[in-house]
């Protein structure tokens, strides 16, 4: 059998509800791990082993019992350190919160432990999800399991670097500008932003109300469409949230991608940005592959990244500032330098260039929209490049904003990062698999297709190694 | 054409000259570089409204 910690939910669900597993047993071999290992890579802010072992040890129970068991039924997951889980913390790993107890779930909390999945710890973050890596806040940044002298991606940096250290099989995270893709992209990881409105918000702690969006990280597509189905769903106390009905988003895994049309987004990485070689000659040989397994791609044009960027930032950081507004004059002095500098210029922002944003939004999801009337997929690159040192802090503010994510923040369209191999240092590399709105069975589709006929997602760090300074 | 940001007194005084320059050129450079191309009458908030949001009780 697969060592434990490398188990994906799916596989661990079916080895407990045959009783060929204990969930005792997973999460006590997830906890040694995480014991052993993550005062290297830092990616707990809380953990709490003997709560999750007891509730692994009723777990058991229930399947001794014959219990119905949900579809997470004794899987150990993470949430990032803003979504809510009562009587947890919620930092938002920031000194401003460093004592918020939060006294109910989260919705997808909720949902997620009502699918039986048992709550492990609360993950690092960018300060408020937008700031990082930081290293002047009260618990250092997680680091990258490929290499912990490496950018985990973020802000989500903890739920990525977790999954793919082997800590879990399944964590949560957030994407305002591509912050679950982007730890996605980064640890060689599935990360879903679905179609906003689909996952609700409700209990985690807003960055920017109308971008958004909480999305699942995995190791595997099959995980990631599970874990999707179980947080989705209408929900009264989030404005956003959609009231559409949930489907099975793994029900088209198997399908292929036989005859499908697929348009491919080039010069957001050949000219807008210029990518680097190995991230390119990855993505390359990916949408080949996608060729070789039937699919039609074809080349596509839409304006170019900088313009969804600049309406991203408008929005983004008028809505934190309305947010933060009374701290920043407050207890500016409580931030994070990172995040005071990034928060900072939307408080000169006035009401009409916002106004002018919202607007400008609404035409590029228009012809965004317009192009899915002629393609079932969009592919393009995540990062332009892979990983960097994550000490080197000139080279992040260069390299950090080098992607492809904020595109489908503004439009509102699903986006799943999807692991394309690794570069000449070992570290992951990625593209986005982007659909119409409500359609994440066609991401996921896509995702798997590529998955079968590729090792990349099998592909696991020896954390013996990545370990070391 | 550059549009010329400022950071509010209140927020400038507690953090001081250098920050408050560097947040306004950054904020004046993000609002130069945003597409306005917009028509008189087109709103901003339809992109919110998805057809299929119910009515929330």
């Amino acid at each position: 059998m697969t060592e434990l910690h490398w188990l994906s939910a799916l596989e661990a669900v079916k080895l407990i509800k045959n009783k060929k597993l204990s969930p005792v047993e997973l999460t006590d071999a997830l906890i040694k791990r995480i014991d052993k290992y993550d005062k290297h890579f830092d990616t707990f802010i809380s953990f709490r082993p003997e709560q999750a072992l007891k509730e692994a040890r009723i777990a058991e129970e229930g399947v001794m019992k014959g219990d119905a068991l949900g579809p997470l039924h004794g899987i150990p997951f993470g949430l990032k350190d803003i979504i809510d889980a009562k009587g947890w913390n919620t930092t938002a790993h920031s000194a401003l919160l460093k004592d918020n107890v939060a006294d109910k779930d989260a919705f997808v909390t909720g949902k997620l432990k009502e699918a039986g999945a048992i709550l492990l710890g609360k993950l690092s973050t960018h300060e408020f999800a937008l700031g990082g890596p930081s290293f002047d806040l009260p618990w250092p940044p997680a680091r990258n399991a490929w290499n912990r002298k490496y950018f985990p991606g973020g802000s989500s940096s903890g739920s990525g670097a977790a999954v793919a250290a082997g800590f879990l099989p399944l964590a949560l995270g957030s994407d305002t500008g591509g912050s679950v893709r982007n730890p996605a992209s980064m640890n060689g990881l599935l990360g879903i932003k679905a179609t906003y409105g689909r996952v609700s918000r409700s209990g985690v702690i807003p960055l920017s109300f109308s971008l958004d969006h909480v999305g699942p990280l995995t190791r595997t597509t099959s995980d990631n469409a599970l874990a999707l189905s179980v947080i989705s769903g209408w929900d009264k106390n989030d404005p956003a949230s959609a009231d559409v009905n949930v489907p099975n988003f793994g029900e088209d895994l198997d399908r292929g991608v036989s005859g499908l049309k697929i348009g491919l987004i080039r010069h957001f990485y050949t000219k807008d940005l210029i990518a680097c070689d190995e991230m390119v000659n990855a993505l390359e040989a990916a949408i080949t592959k996608l060729e070789k397994s039937g699919a039609v791609v074809e080349e596509i044009a839409t304006r170019p990244l900088q313009d969804f960027a600049a309406c991203n930032r408008v929005i983004l950081l008028s809505e934190a500032c309305a947010i933060h507004k009374d701290w920043l004059k407050s207890r500016p002095e409580d931030y994070g330098e990172s995040l005071l500098s990034r928060l900072l210029p939307g408080t000169a922002l006035t009401a009409v260039d916002y106004v002018e944003a919202i607007r400008t939004r609404a035409r590029y999801t228009q012809e965004f929209n317009e192009i899915f009337h002629k393609f079932d997929a969009i592919i393009t690159i995540n990062n332009m490049e892979a990983a960097f040192p994550i000490e080197d802090s000139a080279l992040c503010e260069k390299i950090y904003p080098r992607q492809a994510r904020t595109p489908f923040n503004v439009t509102g369209n699903p986006a799943l990062a999807v692991p394309i191999g690794f570069n000449s240092e070992g570290l992951p590399l990625s593209m986005q698999v982007i659909t119409p709105q409500f359609d994440e069975i066609m991401a996921y589709r896509i995702a798997a297709s590529f998955e079968s006929n590729t090792e990349w997602t099998k592909h696991h760090p020896d954390l013996d190694e990545t370990s070391v300074y | 054409m550059m549009e010329k940001r400022d950071i509010p007194e209140s927020i400038a005084t507690l953090i001081g000259p250098k920050k408050t320059d560097e947040a306004a050129k950054k904020a004046s450079d993000m609002a130069s570089k945003l597409d306005r191309n917009n028509s008189w009458w087109q709103e901003p908030s339809h992109v919110f409204r998805a057809i299929t949001w119910a009515i929330k009780s």
